[in-house]
């Protein structure tokens, strides 16, 4: 963030901007305070989402192609810790961007939103671990097959499709959407979800991972007996 | 006799190209002990760099036991991996958009190094290898010797036993491969073990306590530079006379030593036969030719690998 300022400014003041686009957006419709809150918690969340999925494939590819990739593989902590290591720090990075942008929205617009950090940061972290999974997923594909840009976007749609989902039958065995609908849920009736729901939402989460995790940990030994691991990209 | 931090057994490694099989190598073993610099040359696919990645474990053997004092790094590289340090040739090592000091910082948080030791082990480095002056400048700029030398560090941040270096001098001007061969051998003296993956015989002769000759993924030749020499033979004689011969006594020479080449008061004669050294010495008593000095020469390393690699 330092050596490359000038970026770093760039995306304070992108976030700002996005959350004043949505602020003047809500009001150019004429909705209520409430809705500009829902959007920007949804949107928040969506974001953090989003990250979880595309940055872990992301991530190794660019250090494959930097050539910095197996110098990574030589952690003791191994490749699968040190990327969840830089996932972690992005979306602090990511995060701590999208906080600033929204208090400073919320400063120059004089609309100051509730906000429950816990149960947000929760259901937050719900949606982020399922997107991680599939995210880690690709990110074992991406070690094997280097490029697999348009792959990610086909899974992307797949994940948007689980989102809108409806919750009738086999929709509420699908990943994210239960999760999301829980998260819209709290937001639009302000009650926090109950025990039972969160439990079952975190062993979908957990579930989630573990076959998420073993499809990297298949891909990365499959690499490593191919040889394949210090290939650019 | 000094620890053993490094051995390989009956290593293993075919690599599937299309439809064929590729032999990367083929029952490979050796040991680096310490204080011990081992210089492991071949020509290029003769699994130099197959060898040094299964090592690390970031190549997967077929078969072969590896253990880096005492751990192995396939199976265990919680336990291995923080007693061995690898500079790769063909890969950057290091992130040039950090400056060496983030550089180092990174790959020791990465390594489970506590912060504050990181930062000290970090100014030592960046101190004894010259880059204390630009420690926060970005390594994008630095010269390539430099980036070398912070790979060197990132290495060495953990303090490991056993460091594996692929073509570290490829692409450094004279002043650097100097500087970088004394650091080689310092760290070597302070009980490392050094495996040197190189094309550069100079740096061979220069540093290496025993070699190790991959052809074919097959180890052909091992042993100290003087060994593999001794082996192959001398090479031949180098009698320096006290006075200039006289033209009858060279054309004799020639006719009688067809082997042999003149130059001035310098005989070299291609032969390891002391039955015709003998004659020549025969050949110089009779006209009364006084010798200064008689040398015998060994072949260089480099005749020693190009013997090894041009065997069917």
């Amino acid at each position: 963030m330092r050596h490359y300022w000038l970026n770093t400014l760039s995306a304070l003041a992108f976030a700002l901007m996005l959350f004043l686009m949505l602020y003047f957006g809500v009001r150019a419709f004429g909705a209520p305070q409430a809705d500009f809150g829902a959007l920007v918690i949804g949107y928040y969340a969506f974001m953090l989402t989003n990250v979880g999925f595309q940055r872990v494939a992301s991530f190794l590819l660019t250090e494959s192609q930097t050539g910095t990739l197996e110098q990574l593989a030589l952690s003791p902590f191994g490749l699968a810790m040190t990327t969840l290591a830089h996932l972690v720090s992005y979306l602090l990075s990511v995060a701590l961007f999208g906080a600033v942008g929204l208090l400073a929205t919320m400063a120059i617009t004089g609309m100051w939103l509730p906000f429950n950090l816990p149960a947000f940061g929760v259901m937050t972290l719900l949606l982020v671990g399922q997107a991680y999974a599939f995210g880690l997923a690709m990110g074992g594909l991406a070690l094997r097959f280097k490029r697999i840009g348009d792959l990610m976007q086909v899974v992307s749609m797949v994940l948007v499709v689980f989102l809108l989902t409806p919750a009738e039958g086999v929709g509420n065995l699908a990943p994210l959407g239960p999760t999301w609908r829980l998260l819209q849920q709290w937001v639009q009736a302000g009650a926090l979800p109950h025990a039972t729901a969160l439990g079952i939402e975190v062993a979908r989460t957990v579930g989630l991972l573990l076959v998420g995790v073993l499809v990297y940990r298949w891909c990365e030994r499959r690499v490593r007996q191919l040889g394949l691991l210090g290939r650019y990209a | 006799m000094h620890a053993t931090l490094l051995q390989v057994q009956g290593l293993h490694k075919t690599y599937r190209v299309g439809k064929s099989c590729v032999p990367a190598l083929q029952g490979v073993s050796f040991q680096a002990r310490a204080g011990e610099i081992v210089a492991l040359l071949g020509s290029n696919g003769a699994g130099k760099t197959t060898c040094v990645k299964c090592i690390l474990g970031l190549v997967l053997p077929d078969s072969g036991q590896i253990t880096v004092c005492g751990y192995d790094p396939i199976r265990q590289p919680r336990l291995a991996l923080p007693y061995i340090g690898a500079v790769l040739e063909g890969s950057r090592n290091i992130y040039w958009q950090l400056s060496a000091w983030e550089n180092l910082l990174f790959f020791a948080g990465i390594a489970g190094i506590p912060p504050a030791q990181a930062r000290q082990r970090a100014g030592e480095l960046l101190e004894r290898l010259g880059l204390a002056h630009r420690a926060h400048e970005l390594v994008g700029g630095f010269s390539r010797g430099m980036q070398q030398k912070v790979a060197l560090a990132v290495a060495l941040i953990h303090e490991p036993r056993v460091l594996l270096l692929d073509e570290p001098t490829l692409g450094l001007d004279l002043e650097a491969a100097r500087d970088l061969r004394h650091a080689l051998r310092d760290l070597a003296d302070a009980g490392r073990a050094i495996l040197l993956c190189t094309h550069q015989m100079e740096l061979v002769e220069q540093l290496a306590d025993r070699v190790l000759i991959l052809h074919r993924g097959a180890l052909a030749r091992e042993g100290s530079p003087h060994e593999l020499r001794a082996a192959l033979g001398q090479r031949a004689f180098v009698i320096t006379a006290a006075q200039p011969l006289a033209e009858t006594l060279q054309h004799a020479i020639c006719a009688q030593l067809p082997e042999a080449t003149l130059n001035g008061r310098v005989i070299t004669l291609h032969t390891h036969d002391t039955l015709r050294l003998y004659t020549l010495m025969h050949l110089l008593e009779a006209e009364r030719v006084a010798i200064e000095l008689v040398q015998t020469v060994m072949p260089s390393i480099e005749e020693v690998f190009l013997e090894v690699v041009r065997q069917p």
